[in-house]
């Protein structure tokens, strides 16, 4: 029979027991040195923190969805050529990886790349023809399923010429061969070949974090952190300058913003147009500021009869005053859109003028398209039908709320009404593939080639992204010369006739054309941040100062 | 005992079936498919199909519901639509931190909340009594997110006294064990805060009214007449016929606390169930959904077992077929 204090002090040594070892559960493994007594503030010297929204979702490119991937991707395994940030009047340019030198045949219809005899895997594994090739044909296998696996269709073949020399044969020749053949980075064939393609996703956890890039996996830590140091083995013995890199995932962006502020973060680059005088009171921090590949738009739904006609969708666009947008909601960090390629694309595609804010014309042409006026409640009427729609708004993009909000004011000064319709994000991108929508606002991150048909063409309709149904043959026909045209200078006058027709039919209300701000924290040296990639050439960073790594 | 544990435990079974069947239902009842997220020009109808195939999504809703039901009984939990990896690799890391951060809000609101009903029990009608009575109204009136943005604003930003996020510091990992575990300690002050907080209220209303309660039977009266110390009458007879109803409360708060660990888990970007479940569900990440919810269901039914095992051992009156003494 114990005593009752015996009891009790059994009780209490349980209870102890249980918290430690629960607290216990929650720690990722402490490292070697367990014995050293801990600092318990925030040591980040010679570490470089850079925020990011999302956690990965995979460690292997193939298999992610998300774009946070992509950035962590490309600093740890290294691709054939690195991408240029000068696709400015044409495809961009690239600057040798893993392959020293390439060369194209003389009917443009293969490309032969010369891989660095001295490059290898972090583990010691020499990078071979074969794990080209390998990976190319894992990127259009149907069971990886990539989602980008669209840009490999014109790809005909990849063959290992020998240890270090692959070639690849187009099934045509057009201006952005070596951007397909690049895109993707190139994996571990002694690694990956193990495992079915079937199975990637299921046993891909599993699978060594072996790579090829300036970085190498130091530590992640779901939903808290992916911490990259430099990789021993990269090819470039004087990259990357920082020797450790950590990414903080911080899913709420005011959150983010306020502790870059504080200083937690050394990079953030959600910066919101109405936080940048905050920034730029800050101590210790810069702001960049870049052109972005991205544009906002008015989606109409074509198939509704009240956008069908595009008078109306014209008048809708001359009735809203895109001026007061761009200043008000984004400061001037956007301009008004005169089409959908950005002035990143090069300045000759987008010095067409945007259609103005002339609420007269516009009512003019709502007049010509039968839609007059009530004289007791201002609204426009045809057919006994009411000039009126329902404008979908995404509830986790407040500005396009108050977008909205402006847009709804302009208009009914035109006699049209408009209804704000604010949805989760799932049930807003849903409507839109469903087609149950009458207007939406939204806005498309474009990648570095000049593509107009996965969102005007006809064909997008039901394989692209053209929700609103829209269509016009002679669109379609320039846009088939576009994709038939060997080089983009044969091009340009077939995409300069497409956005002619994109400005006079408005299947899009082209809102704005957004430049992109980043917040850096003045530790970090050599940041050049573009329309490329926000972390452009991580692996050339430093640490003011020389911090060293930890 | 045994036999009523093993008959509520298979009683949890259909429970769970019904809870998981549910949560399946109503997640394709939502408009809205995983592709919806990230819907983009670079991206082909044709290859995004090619990956719901893959997921097993382009199968009937019925077949979906099979399959996983299925899998999930053989423990196979699939595969993740928004993250590429098994589920499971999803969900159990995220296990550890949510039951830290719950279980310490639990120990943490249990312990403060039956010593200020004590308190106010003790003095009641008084001025103490009173301002217990007034925050508890005050705490239990505000949203659990917003105070939880208002700790980081004011302790984080502000005063710079702790992290705003996060379970460890980057550092943390290089600081050897005890370093470690009093950095996630310091990070986990301002969650356990916010959680406790937003639940104090509860248990410090039962617990001054089931005191007030049993302060009031003849016999305590009888002991306070004999001279015994407020305090000992309180403490050593009072609690001990008090903490029936507070078992039971601690039975029924842990859902609350569990769905509050949510909304604090994605405050303080706690790697927790609760912030997997949020991220899951913006993402259409149904397998995912799933089994959070089959996790913290089993939770919550090992939860209120637990508790009812508590009453039964604490009053045998209440054990099956138990008599009074």
């Amino acid at each position: 029979m114990l005593s009752r204090g015996v009891k009790r002090r059994r009780v209490v040594f349980f209870l102890a027991a249980v918290a430690t070892s629960s607290l216990l559960a929650t720690c990722a493994s402490p490292g070697p040195d367990e014995d050293a007594g801990g600092d318990p503030t925030e040591d980040r010297s010679g570490i470089a923190v850079l925020g990011l929204t999302a956690d990965l979702d995979t460690l292997n490119p193939y298999l992610s969805v998300r774009a946070a991937t992509r950035d962590v991707a490309y600093n740890i395994y290294a691709s054939l050529m690195e991408e240029q940030a000068d696709f400015q009047d044409g495809p961009p340019s690239f600057k040798p990886d893993l392959a020293q030198r390439w060369e194209s045949s003389e009917d443009n219809l293969a490309i032969t790349f010369y891989l660095r005899p001295e490059a290898v895997w972090s583990d010691g594994t020499p990078i071979t023809a074969e794990d080209v090739r390998f990976t190319q044909e894992a990127a259009v296998h149907p069971d990886v399923a990539w989602l980008a696996a669209d840009v490999k269709k014109e790809i005909a073949l990849v063959e290992v010429l020998d240890r270090h020399t692959v070639r690849f044969t187009f099934s045509r020749s057009y201006p952005y061969q070596l951007m397909d053949a690049n895109d993707g980075v190139i994996l571990p064939s002694h690694i990956w070949s193990r495992i079915p393609y079937s199975r990637w996703r299921s046993d891909g956890p599993r699978v060594p974090g072996v790579v090829s890039g300036p970085f190498r996996i130091r530590r992640w830590t779901p939903g808290q952190s992916i911490e990259l140091e430099a990789n021993p083995r990269y090819y470039d013995p004087l990259r990357p300058r920082l020797g450790h890199v950590a990414f903080r995932i911080l899913p709420d962006a005011v959150s983010g913003f306020e502790q870059f502020l504080a200083g937690h973060l050394d990079f953030w680059d959600r910066v919101d147009p109405r936080q940048m005088e905050r920034v730029l009171q800050t101590a210790g921090v810069n702001l960049r500021r870049y052109p972005d590949r991205y544009y906002g738009f008015i989606g109409w739904n074509c198939r509704r009869r009240l956008f069908s006609d595009s008078r109306v969708r014209r008048a809708l666009t001359l009735g809203i005053d895109r001026e007061r947008i761009t200043r008000d909601i984004f400061r001037d960090v956007a301009r008004v859109a005169s089409g959908p390629v950005p002035p990143v694309f090069g300045t000759h595609l987008s010095r067409r003028q945007p259609l103005p804010h002339d609420p007269g014309q516009a009512m003019a042409l709502l007049d010509a398209a039968g839609w007059t006026a009530d004289g007791a409640s201002g609204l426009r009427h045809h057919g006994g039908e009411t000039l009126s729609f329902e404008l979908q708004v995404n509830a986790d993009a407040p500005w396009r709320r108050d977008m909205a909000l402006m847009i709804q004011e302009d208009l009914r000064r035109i006699g049209v009404e408009v209804t704000i319709i604010s949805l989760e994000r799932g049930t807003y991108g849903a409507s839109h593939r469903t087609g149950e929508f009458d207007a939406y606002i939204g806005g498309w991150r474009l990648p570095t080639k000049i593509d107009l048909a996965t969102t005007f063409s006809t064909r997008a309709v039901r394989d692209g992204v053209n929700f609103g149904g829209y269509s016009n043959p002679a669109l379609d026909e320039f846009l088939e010369s576009i994709a038939g045209a060997p080089d983009f200078a044969s091009s340009l006058p077939a995409i300069e006739s497409a956005l002619d027709i994109l400005q006079q039919d408005q299947p899009y209300t082209f809102l704005y054309w957004q430049d992109r701000l980043v917040g850096i924290s003045k530790r970090i040296q050599g940041a050049r941040p573009n329309a490329q990639s926000a972390l452009f050439r991580l692996a050339d960073w430093s640490l003011a100062g020389g911090e060293a790594a930890p | 005992m045994g036999g009523y544990i093993v008959r509520r435990l298979l009683a949890g079974i259909p429970l769970l079936w019904l809870i998981w069947t549910l949560v399946f239902v109503v997640g394709h009842l939502v408009p809205g498919r995983s592709e919806d997220l990230y819907t983009s020009p670079q991206i082909s109808r044709q290859d995004q199909e090619r990956l719901n195939r893959v997921y097993g999504l382009d199968r009937p809703i019925i077949v979906q519901y099979t399959r996983q039901l299925l899998a999930t009984v053989r423990g196979d939990l699939a595969l993740s639509t928004s993250r590429g990896r098994p589920v499971a690799e999803i969900i159990a890391p995220a296990v550890g931190p949510t039951l830290v951060l719950a279980g310490t809000a639990l120990l943490v609101q249990f312990t403060l909340g039956i010593l200020l009903g004590a308190l106010a029990a003790l003095r009641q009608g008084r001025v103490l009594d009173h301002a217990i009575s007034g925050l508890a109204l005050v705490l239990y009136s505000i949203p659990v997110f917003w105070l939880g943005i208002l700790m980081v604003l004011i302790f984080s930003l502000r005063l710079a006294w702790l992290p705003p996020s996060h379970y460890s510091s980057l550092s943390a990992s290089t600081a050897g064990l005890s370093g470690h575990l009093f950095d996630v300690g310091i990070h986990m002050v301002l969650p356990v805060a916010t959680l406790t907080l937003a639940g104090l209220a509860v248990v410090i209303r039962h617990a001054r009214s089931s005191l007030l309660e049993v302060l009031a039977h003849e016999n305590l009266k009888a002991a306070r007449a004999r001279g015994l110390p407020e305090w000992r009458l309180l403490f050593r007879h009072g609690l001990r016929q008090a903490i029936l109803p507070l078992i039971t409360l601690l039975g029924l708060a842990l859902p609350a606390l569990l769905s509050g660990a949510l909304l604090v888990e994605v405050v303080f970007s706690w790697p927790g169930l609760g912030q997997t479940t949020y991220q899951a569900i913006l993402a259409r990440d149904y397998p995912v959904v799933q089994a959070a919810t089959l996790l913290t269901a089993t939770m919550v039914v090992l939860g209120n077992l637990a508790a009812d095992v508590a009453i039964s051992v604490a009053d045998p009156r209440t054990r099956p077929g138990g008599t009074a003494p």
